[in-house]
């Protein structure tokens, strides 16, 4: 088909207007709607990470007072436990600590202790991923002599004296040459504070205000 | 008969219509021009009031933070703490008091036997760290038996030891072999003899678990 002149120049424009239009329009779109649906989307997901985070703090935060009296109870027993129970060293020894405790209880039942050593340390077998402090079991064996009701009233008494101390071993062995005295021999394990994680046990109980016996020692 | 001339050219020609090619481009523009006037508008709108919102849910949020933040360094305290009491515990949990043993012991045994030996051990059960660790007892006891039914009196202390007033914490009670034995001692320096029974009991415990 041909065209007359005047046709042409219509079209001419016609595809100018049209090739401009478009290219305003993709201008307009790329650098105005583009960008304003970016900053809404990126407000949106903002807004859904405020909105969650909110969600779970208000929900949380529903246990907060149950949580304060859970530490607050848990504490105060821990302080409690680790200030009565759990032995300390006297001037720098542990063994000390446990023979002023053993002997007066060993007095009072009628058992002669002949001697009183250290086994060494172990530590507690549970899961102490998250203590604030570590727990040693502090070995100790005790041997003497006395009647077996002597025998059974020390562990007895030492027993409910200090509920964390386990003994591990009795032994009593019948003696020919006296019938009604025999010869004991006692293994214990006493909880102490262990000495490694020290640097981290520290702080942790200050926090949980435990183990304030052993730093008011003069 | 008419004539009819025609004198127009072709691209002089128009159509007689008011809906014209042109005027449709003019319109189509003008509403395109609208459209995305009105588009850019509520974008603007839906922008502003997204961050309106953010800007709330944040102010929200900094009055929570705080509370949210003790929260948080209170569940640290608790878990320290709870681990802590976990270790102390287990040292409560995971014994056998023994002076109740002897004291329970004490009472069952028949008169005719007289114990040489009594012997509680803790012996190497799983003590690695965990879920299953546990201690574990054994009782071991010799001693001699005198009287017309010397195995009877035997068997009467392991009924004792294996009564329900056991049956929570002893697991088996057992004579080993050869342990019930019949020795001759002297008993004075005249050589005058004396036959008498000894036997030899081994009680195992339950373990104890230390959690």
């Amino acid at each position: 088909m041909k065209l007359s002149a005047h046709d042409r120049q219509r079209l001419q424009w016609g595809l100018a207007v049209l090739i401009g239009g478009t290219a305003v329009l993709y201008a307009y779109i790329h650098l105005m709607i583009v960008p304003l649906m970016q900053v809404r989307v990126e407000g949106l997901n903002r807004l859904a990470e405020y909105q969650e985070q909110i969600d779970k703090a208000t929900l949380d935060l529903r246990s907060l007072e149950a949580v304060k009296a859970e530490v607050a109870t848990l504490q105060a027993g821990l302080a409690v436990i680790t200030n009565r129970f759990v032995i300390c060293p006297v001037l720098g020894s542990t063994l000390v600590t446990v023979q002023s405790i053993v002997e007066p209880i060993a007095q009072e039942c009628g058992l002669r202790i002949e001697s009183c050593v250290e086994r060494g340390r172990m530590e507690a077998p549970v899961n102490k991923k998250d203590a604030g402090f570590v727990i040693d079991r502090y070995l100790v064996e005790l041997t003497g002599s006395g009647e077996y009701a002597a025998v059974r009233d020390f562990v007895q008494t030492l027993e409910q004296t200090n509920a964390y101390v386990c003994v591990t071993d009795v032994e009593i062995l019948g003696r020919g040459e006296d019938a009604m005295r025999h010869k004991a021999r006692i293994c214990m394990e006493w909880p102490v504070f262990g000495e490694h994680k020290a640097a981290e046990a520290a702080p942790a109980r200050a926090r949980a205000g435990v183990g304030a016996r052993m730093e008011d020692r003069p | 008969m008419t004539y009819h001339v025609d004198l127009l050219l072709d691209d002089e020609r128009r159509s007689a219509s008011r809906v014209n090619v042109g005027m449709m481009l003019r319109l189509g523009a003008l509403l395109a021009a609208a459209a995305i006037i009105l588009i850019t508008t509520l974008l603007f709108v839906a922008s502003r009031d997204v961050d309106l919102k953010v800007a709330k849910a944040k102010a929200t949020w900094e009055h929570l933070k705080p509370q949210y933040t003790e929260l948080l360094a209170l569940r640290v305290s608790l878990n320290e703490l709870r681990a802590s009491s976990r270790q102390v515990e287990a040292c409560r949990c995971s014994r056998l008091a023994l002076g109740e043993e002897l004291t329970q012991l004490q009472s069952g045994v028949p008169e005719e036997i007289q114990l040489t030996v009594l012997r509680f051990n803790q012996f190497a059960g799983n003590q690695k760290a965990g879920a299953g660790a546990t201690r574990s007892y054994e009782m071991h006891l010799s001693g001699r038996v005198s009287g017309d039914n010397p195995k009877g009196n035997v068997d009467k202390l392991i009924a004792y030891l294996s009564a329900p007033s056991y049956t929570g914490r002893v697991e088996t009670v057992t004579v080993p072999n050869n342990a019930f034995r019949k020795e001759t001692v002297r008993i004075s320096a005249a050589g005058e003899t004396r036959t008498d029974w000894f036997f030899e009991l081994v009680c195992r415990y339950r373990p104890r678990s230390f959690e």
